[in-house]
């Protein structure tokens, strides 16, 4: 697989000045609203997306009632300015609404939602810069701000791309990288490996799937160091907070 | 999403603090939370800036500088021939779910509707202080359009007034680039959009860019930026845009109650004086942010933004 | 404050023979891991050979639960059988969110129990003190008033204004000096 674009540069660095199997730079931080139970902000290099969790909480209709659990309800809105081109795009948009299905099964099955019966849980994400993965950056919010928020669920959910350049498998892609390469992005849950989600959306030789899938879950691994680290200190400063 | 609910107990509290010129948080009747004001963050957008009241409300605002086609349809001669000299501005205000519940779906369509058209009919109006013209880069043809973007992030209370706030200081980061007009004879011209990253212009009249502020009238008295509590309190609502040379672009009066003339006049110099400082502190607060950008530049340090939430 | 004993979601707290699953857990295979992020607690052993309880939790204290004690509730809406109020304050401490109660007819007053009429007893917005009488059915504890301490201890009338108690069943307005019906609370 060649590309036309010249994603490598002669000293192996990517575009960007990244190395195949770093990850962007990531900064998150939960807490960050005031009306919501849970929220959270977090950056993997020029995305920028945050996060809103309400709930448990009654369901608003009566369709919505699931009788043995909870319902997750997943919205996900762009900025208009957050693309390359001005764009408003509707709620309806309907890759907006696939991304926003992606991000509903791969929590239904780790809340755990038999818990709270008859109550809904609404996720909020809101992208403010686009930068590729979008996928893997509403994922990682949205676990931010579902262990923010105090709702139970059996571990974190991790998630991270990698693709392909050049035969060689690289780690968490940008726009320019995602847009020429084949993709791969993978949730998994980082205490046991289980796998919540898995996207491809182009060709891959099969014998370099095991490689770049094994790139994806050394990244989500690295992710959940950072996710893990900034739940630490934040219920650290909320127990400081508390006891005085 | 019903509309919250306030009982008589919490309203009479309000009420009285307000009587007595203390409110919950500590303020009186005339002060304004704590403004935290940032530009430059989405580096895809021509400018943007990001505004938070106190703990409280928060709009972020992103601005692109598109290349469009001068519109002309639809409009008689004369107003015709002003557009075609002429520059837009496109506004369009959204409530994010992710600022409160009652925006969930389909529930903030009329809000959203409301505060855009607020925005543009104080922008695109001749109190609106941009120079629109100077955005017109062949009459006739082609201009620039000016597209204004604000989410609103996190919702305490007062959400106009911020978003004017954060407009103002967006187009104060925008950056247009230079174009070079050349002129080929027998009525062609042609254009050239400079490349150079450091050859920009700024919106020209952006200083003279009215703010808003809504005065809430609570019993026979009235405040200023309120929180969604003393929102509920509140019996009429006043919205008066000044600029900075403290002239009032425009008056709104919103809500069920009436306000008595002789308050309305009151009402109205408030606004008018409260508007023309805090243009002057806003004005500060950008001209520190940018002394600061520059002697760092200057020392070759790295500039390093507050970012979206290192502020709380 | 000890930070090591805070845990996040998925994190294993040791094995599943040895703990009953509290809240903020959850048994996987024969281990048992936290739910959510918080600190790590294990219930004082009372009785030999029982098994301590670990839970997992982000506040200092639990949130009051009503048990059978006075407690403070504000009326919600009346029927003619029953008052149904929500309770907020379980024996001085504060609940975290508001629980359900059921004032029956029966329950209002020690005397005359038959007589007793609920409009004549309680209006919704009054703010009583009553005490618990069983925990009641899924939805609702069970209150009672047959106390001279218990009962309204703040109302309004129906212009707004407060109102002061005159005898053990009525109140009168500051404002209007109308008399209003309650089962009034003795003061202490």
């Amino acid at each position: 697989m060649s590309s036309r674009l010249e994603l490598i540069g002669p000293q192996g660095l990517r575009t960007d000045g990244r190395r195949f199997n770093e990850l962007r730079n990531m900064n998150c931080k939960p807490s960050v609203l005031s009306q919501a139970d849970g929220s959270a902000y977090i950056e993997q290099g020029n995305t920028k997306c945050l996060a809103a969790v309400y709930g448990p909480r009654e369901a608003r209709t009566k369709a919505q009632v699931l009788h043995n659990r909870a319902n997750i309800n997943v919205e996900i809105s762009l900025a208009p300015f957050s693309m390359e081109e001005r764009k408003k795009r509707s709620k309806s948009d309907k890759r907006i609404l696939e991304i926003a299905s992606a991000v509903k099964q791969t929590f239904e099955p780790i809340i755990m939602t038999e818990l709270y019966a008859r109550s809904q849980i609404d996720i909020y994400l809101q992208i403010l810069q686009f930068d590729g993965g979008t996928v893997q950056i509403c994922i990682n919010a949205a676990t931010l701000a579902i262990i923010d928020a105090g709702i139970p669920m059996k571990d974190y959910v991790c998630a991270c791309s990698a693709g392909c350049i050049d035969d060689e498998p690289v780690l968490d892609l940008n726009h320019l990288e995602e847009s020429n390469t084949p993709e791969l992005t993978v949730a998994l849950l980082p205490k046991n490996d289980k796998i919540t989600l898995l996207q491809m959306e182009s060709r891959l030789h099969i014998d370099k799937f095991q490689q770049v899938m094994e790139m994806a879950a050394k990244g989500c691994k690295e992710i959940h160091t950072v996710l893990d680290k900034a739940v630490r200190e934040n219920i650290k400063d909320l127990l400081k907070k508390s006891s005085i | 999403m019903p509309p919250a609910l306030i009982s008589p107990s919490e309203n009479d509290y309000i009420l009285r603090g307000v009587d007595s010129n203390i409110r919950a948080d500590g303020r009186g009747r005339l002060d304004y939370r704590q403004i935290i004001l940032e530009t430059g963050l989405i580096t895809q957008a021509s400018g943007s800036a990001r505004c938070r009241l106190g703990e409280g409300t928060d709009v972020l605002v992103g601005i692109k500088v598109e290349l469009g086609a001068v519109e002309l349809d639809g409009a008689d001669e004369d107003v015709a021939a002003i557009k075609a000299k002429r520059g837009r501005v496109v506004c369009n205000v959204e409530c994010s779910p992710i600022a409160s519940q009652q925006f969930a779906g389909r529930g903030a369509d009329d809000f959203n509707n409301e505060l855009t058209q607020m925005l543009d009919r104080v922008l695109n109006g001749p109190q609106g202080g941009l120079n629109l013209e100077k955005l017109c880069i062949i009459p006739g043809q082609q201009c620039w359009i000016v597209y204004i973007d604000a989410i609103v992030l996190d919702y305490a209370g007062n959400i106009l007034d911020t978003i004017f706030m954060a407009t103002r200081a967006a187009l104060y980061n925008t950056k247009i680039p230079k174009t070079i007009i050349q002129d080929r004879g027998d009525g062609e011209i042609e254009f050239d959009i400079s490349d150079d990253e450091e050859e920009w212009e700024r919106i020209e009249g952006w200083d003279k860019v009215p703010v808003a502020i809504t005065l809430n009238k609570i019993g026979s008295r009235h405040i200023v930026d309120a929180t969604p509590l003393e929102e509920l309190t509140t019996e009429a609502k006043l919205l008066v845009t000044v600029n900075k040379d403290g002239k009032v672009c425009g008056l709104q009066k919103s809500g069920g109650g009436s306000i008595n003339p002789s308050l309305l006049n009151d009402m109205v110099q408030t606004g008018r004086s409260l508007g023309q400082s805090l243009i002057q502190s806003l004005d500060e607060m950008l001209q520190r942010e940018e002394n600061d950008i520059n002697l760092k530049r200057a020392r070759k340090e790295r500039i390093e933004k507050l970012g979206f939430f290192a502020a709380i | 404050m000890n930070t090591k004993n805070i845990v996040t979601p998925g994190q294993r707290l040791g094995f599943a023979q040895d703990y009953v699953a509290g809240p903020g857990t959850y048994v996987r295979g024969n281990l048992l891991y936290a739910s959510v992020v918080g600190m790590k607690r294990v219930s004082k052993q009372t009785a030999e050979g029982e098994t301590l309880v670990l839970t997992v939790s982000r506040e200092k204290q639990q949130s009051a639960i009503p048990e059978v004690c006075s407690l403070v509730s504000k009326v919600i809406r009346i029927t003619p059988k029953e008052a149904v109020v929500s309770i907020m304050v379980v024996d001085n401490s504060p609940c975290k969110e508001d629980f359900q109660g059921i004032i029956r007819q029966q329950d209002v007053r020690a005397t005359e129990r038959d007589k007793v009429k609920i409009h004549e007893s309680f209006r919704p917005g009054d703010i009583i003190r009553a005490e618990v009488i069983s925990l009641g059915d899924a939805r609702s504890y069970y209150l009672s008033t047959a106390k001279n301490e218990l009962g309204v201890i703040y109302a309004q009338s129906i212009e707004g204004a407060a109102m002061i108690p005159i005898s053990w069943q009525e109140m009168q307005c500051t404002k209007t000096k109308a008399i209003e019906l309650r089962k009034c609370a003795k003061p202490f």
